[in-house]
């Protein structure tokens, strides 16, 4: 008989018997209605697909010199132009587009790494543990980013191969980005763990590092992926700033930032609007439809958002 | 006389309260005091009280969900407190807990299947087709279908999510169940169904159950015995009928007097205390509930009465009683 | 006719989502007298709450959207005033309290500005005077130590306290009606007591009128006067408060008074009502309680009953019931 109404019951919610919507699928339909977060994705996936296929798109290699023709105007031949020592610019900005969304996605990387598993270290064993860490978060954070980036990277990286250079900027950019997120993971933690449904997982006596596992990341993994995105983006950011003051990845790989750095003199900029606008616009696009992605990600992800 | 299946003795929790950087020791919220009670097989015994009774945290302690700060708990005569990690292990499967909360109680991430069948795998107590099979008998002891296994907690409303929570500690096939307010996030319609579960369960199954709820008339209806809770303390205990038709403490007559009753018609004498529940963290002295009381002496202020039985099987703690 | 305060006539209040309109409120009617408490009773998505937020047009607009009908206060369409109107009804005329004492005081404001803001603002009393008036009404409650409390924050006192607090403030200006939402919910058992006297005591000293909303049946025996019962939306059944407890009609409300454990009457089983509340979006065809309704017939699940008169004062919408009476 009860069972009975329930069947009813459910069958007035309107659900399929069998079919049924997991947490995720719940996401990814809410996601799909959010337009403006669908135009980033496909700006990205464009974005990701010109760099990765790079050398079937242009005939040219990106460090090919053609002393002939320097610093040509955009052309049949040279879609962009060339720059200074005549290498076709839109290859330079296919090319420099893998550095600098790999720096974005390492960086993104190791600084989430980083700030979920402190985070998460402080927030699920509290205590002292949780003060410590949680005082060297706030030491890491006090320090005004840039400044500390450009210190690092000048000391480090004075006189290293180009390539090391690449990787030291990931570990700046990554090692001085993570506070936050540990910050918002271990506020996530703490809630969680006051959770009855934790408790119920310990009363079961189901071991702590299952209860990690499968009780409390799965449940901050949301938040996590949405600060990963908009870490991206901030560290494309980072990236293209310190390339621009000459302290990040250095020429001759391409990257957007170093790019940038070309019009840094008033005639270029005035006369060779070609050389700033590509790649000026590259960074815009991948950081803007990036941030467009977390938004709708985390609107979707968050429960509350349910209509 | 039976052997009790569960010995609580002395119980005692504190929550310490750290100040400052090096977080220094600066009070205690003293949450449990002094909670001593014996639960027979087969027994309900009700734990009432208003909030910061300490009736949640008596709960969560005998269970080991907090660790007690003092006291002693047997439970078939095997010391809880101070078991071991694979000792506790054991004794989870024969005690469990059920919760108020039906949202927060359920990980939103896990299948209605994964969450009632975690315990058993982790127990490696059922296999493969077993352990299927298993899931769905519980379930379906619950109330709910076989085809809910997949679900999510999302899609389900609150009464039904407590039939889960209920599938959930069942899976074990404990004997001994913490219901800690079980009924109280549910609509009234909702709650009648749940208590009716839980009593068909309890004969079904031989639960003995620790039933905590701040509604008096819920506890009177499913308990044999009842515990009543004031700062920490139990402050009388007796069975049901006694307890309600001729209570001693004048706590739990100002207590039972509280209640609407759904009857215009009765006139009742409601006693009216005066202000509020005191803080635990800075409890009165002498009897705690002194500054309320309405027949509150001298003596009460200085010393804290002596937990006694006043009739057979009728337990009290208040210096005026038969006075 | 003119001892009504307040007089609401097939009000409609529906919301508008994504998913569908939901019908939070349709076509309910009801009146209050001076000085008399009405209860509604229901349980959780009845439509209880939005129906008193709707007399004091405090639904969110969008999603929702006040449809149709009439609140006649004291005679005036409280749904056709101008918003400039209406707010000085509000907290004057008509004023509320909710049930979370916590959230509905102003942290940041001592309790002597929460209660004087109103008396500025409505009748115009002087900063000092407006004081008076507040310890005065602090007193009323009985609070201790009131010319300590005005100059407290809510964060100093406890609930039951805040509750009393919000109990003066909303009483502060004298109100012709007084809505509680839920006021006694989130209380423990001795301060609900506290509370429920201090109301029944105010009401008859200043001779307000209240609409009681509350899911338990027993604060309604205490307080009300007259009652409706409401599900999915409608009123279900409508009766003086002794009429209804002795003589319920209506399946749902006979199955609310037999769920409830009583502490006078051991019960061996309680009388449960199957299923749960439908879900407001797919609500079921004919009576809205006949998937869960004991006594259904095939009429209840084609078509839907209307609140019809069975005695007098007693209303009730369902076909069983009212085949019984004649």
């Amino acid at each position: 008989m009860e069972s009975k109404v329930m069947i009813e019951d459910s069958q007035q919610q309107n659900i399929p018997k069998e079919q049924s919507i997991g947490p995720w699928k719940m996401v990814w339909i809410k996601f799909k209605k959010k337009k403006i977060a669908l135009v980033g994705v496909f700006i990205l996936v464009i974005l990701v697909l010109s760099s990765v296929f790079a050398p079937f798109l242009t005939p040219y290699g990106q460090e090919e010199m053609n002393f002939t023709n320097i610093n040509a105007a955009p052309s049949r031949e040279h879609l962009l132009g060339t720059d200074n020592l005549g290498r076709d610019y839109l290859t330079r900005l296919l090319y420099g587009g893998r550095i600098s969304l790999m720096v974005g996605v390492i960086s993104a990387f190791i600084s989430v790494t980083l700030g979920s598993t402190i985070g998460g270290i402080a927030g699920f064993f509290g205590g002292r543990i949780d003060n410590v860490l949680m005082r060297f978060a706030e030491i890491v954070m006090s320090f005004p980013f840039l400044p500390l980036a450009i210190t690092i990277s000048a000391v480090v990286g004075a006189d290293v191969e180009p390539e090391t250079k690449m990787y030291i900027v990931m570990m700046i950019i990554g090692g001085l980005s993570w506070p936050g997120l540990s910050r918002i993971v271990r506020g996530q933690i703490l809630s969680l763990k006051e959770q009855e449904f934790v408790l119920a997982a310990k009363a079961l006596g189901i071991p702590n590092y299952k209860i990690i596992l499968k009780h409390l990341i799965p449940n901050t993994i949301g938040y996590i992926i949405v600060s990963a995105a908009l870490g991206m983006a901030g560290a494309i950011m980072s990236e293209s700033a310190l390339s621009f003051l000459g302290l990040g990845v250095v020429p001759p790989t391409p990257t957007w930032g170093n790019m940038v750095q070309n019009a840094r003199n008033l005639h270029v900029l005035r006369t060779r609007p070609w050389l700033w606008i590509p790649p000026g616009i590259a960074i815009l696009a991948a950081v803007m439809s990036i941030n467009l992605i977390g938004d709708g990600l985390r609107d979707a992800i968050d429960p509350k958002s349910n209509n | 006389m039976t052997t009790p299946l569960l010995e609580v003795k002395n119980l005692k929790k504190y929550f310490p309260i750290q100040k400052g950087f090096l977080r220094k020791h600066v009070g205690d919220v003293k949450a449990v005091e002094n909670v001593s009670f014996n639960l027979n097989p087969g027994e309900t015994l009700g734990l009432v009280g208003e909030s910061g009774c300490g009736k949640s945290t008596t709960g969560r302690a005998i269970l080991r969900l907090v660790e007690a700060t003092a006291g002693e708990v047997r439970y078939n005569g095997i010391d809880v407190l101070n078991a071991r990690q694979n000792e506790l292990r054991r004794l989870r499967r024969e005690m469990q807990i059920i919760f108020q909360d039906p949202y927060s109680s359920l990980n939103p991430r896990m299948t209605i299947g994964e969450a009632v069948g975690e315990a058993l795998r982790e127990h490696g107590l059922y296999k493969g087709k077993e352990l299927k099979d298993r899931i769905i008998e519980v379930i379906e002891i619950c109330g709910l279908a076989d085809y809910h296994v997949n679900r999510y907690p999302h899609e389900f409303s609150g009464g039904q999510r407590q039939r889960i929570g209920i599938a959930r500690a069942l899976a074990l096939n404990p004997s001994f169940i913490v219901a800690d307010e079980p009924v109280s996030a549910l609509d009234v319609s909702i709650q009648a169904q749940i208590i009716n579960l839980m009593m068909d369960l309890q004969e079904k199954l031989k639960l003995s159950y620790l039933f905590i709820s701040h509604d008096l008339s819920v506890v009177k209806h499913i308990s044999d015995r009842v515990g009543v809770m004031y700062l920490g303390d139990i402050v009388e205990l007796a069975s049901k009928n006694d307890l309600y038709d001729n209570p001693l403490h004048p706590y739990t007559k100002a207590l039972l007097s509280a209640i609407p009753v759904p009857d215009p018609k009765m006139k009742r004498n409601i006693i009216i205390l005066k202000g509020d529940i005191p803080s635990p963290a800075n409890p009165p002295s002498g009897c705690k509930f002194h500054t309320r009381c309405p027949i509150a002496q001298d003596i009460c202020k200085e010393e804290a009465p002596e937990f006694k039985e006043y009739q057979k099987g009728h337990f009290a703690a208040c210096h005026l009683i038969g006075k | 006719m003119s001892d009504k305060v307040l007089e609401v006539k097939n009000l409609k209040t529906y919301f508008y989502t994504d998913k569908g309109v939901v019908k939070a409120v349709d076509g309910v009617d009801f009146s209050i007298e001076y000085g008399k408490t009405l209860g509604i009773v229901g349980e959780s998505g009845c439509g209880k709450s939005i129906t008193s937020m709707s007399v004091l047009r405090l639904i969110p607009t969008p999603p929702g959207k006040i449809e149709d009908g009439e609140v006649l206060f004291e005679g005036r369409d409280l749904l056709k005033v101008s918003d400039k109107e209406i707010r000085s009804i509000r907290g004057n005329d008509i004023s509320m309290i909710f049930q979370e004492p916590m959230t509905s005081l102003n942290p940041v404001f001592t309790i002597g500005d929460q209660i004087m803001e109103a008396l500025m603002l409505h009748q115009k009393l002087t900063d000092e005077e407006a004081r008076k008036k507040a310890i005065e009404m602090i007193k009323l409650v009985n609070i201790p130590r009131a010319e300590k409390i005005v100059d407290e924050y809510p964060h100093q006192l406890s609930g039951g306290m805040r509750q009393r607090v919000m109990i003066a403030m909303s009483l502060a200006c004298m109100p012709k009606l007084l809505i509680a939402d839920e006021p006694t919910t989130a209380l423990d058992v001795t301060i609900q007591a506290q509370v429920l006297e201090i109301m029944n005591d105010l009401k008859e000293k200043l001779n307000t009128a209240i609409m009681l909303i509350t899911h338990d049946l027993g604060v309604i025996a205490e307080m009300a006067d007259h009652v409706i019962v409401m599900y999915c939306g409608k009123v279900v059944e409508e009766a003086p408060v002794q009429e209804l407890f002795d003589n319920p009609k209506h399946p749902y409300t006979m199955g609310l008074l037999n769920s409830k454990p009583s502490i006078i009457e051991n019960k061996e089983r309680l009388e449960s009502i199957e299923g749960s509340v439908p879900n407001p979006k797919f609500l079921p065809k004919g009576c809205y309680f006949n998937p869960r309704c004991k006594f259904a017939i095939e009429k209840c699940r084609q078509e839907q009953p209307t609140l019809e008169e069975i005695t007098p004062g007693h209303k009730v919408s369902c076909f069983v019931a009212c085949k019984e009476v004649e």
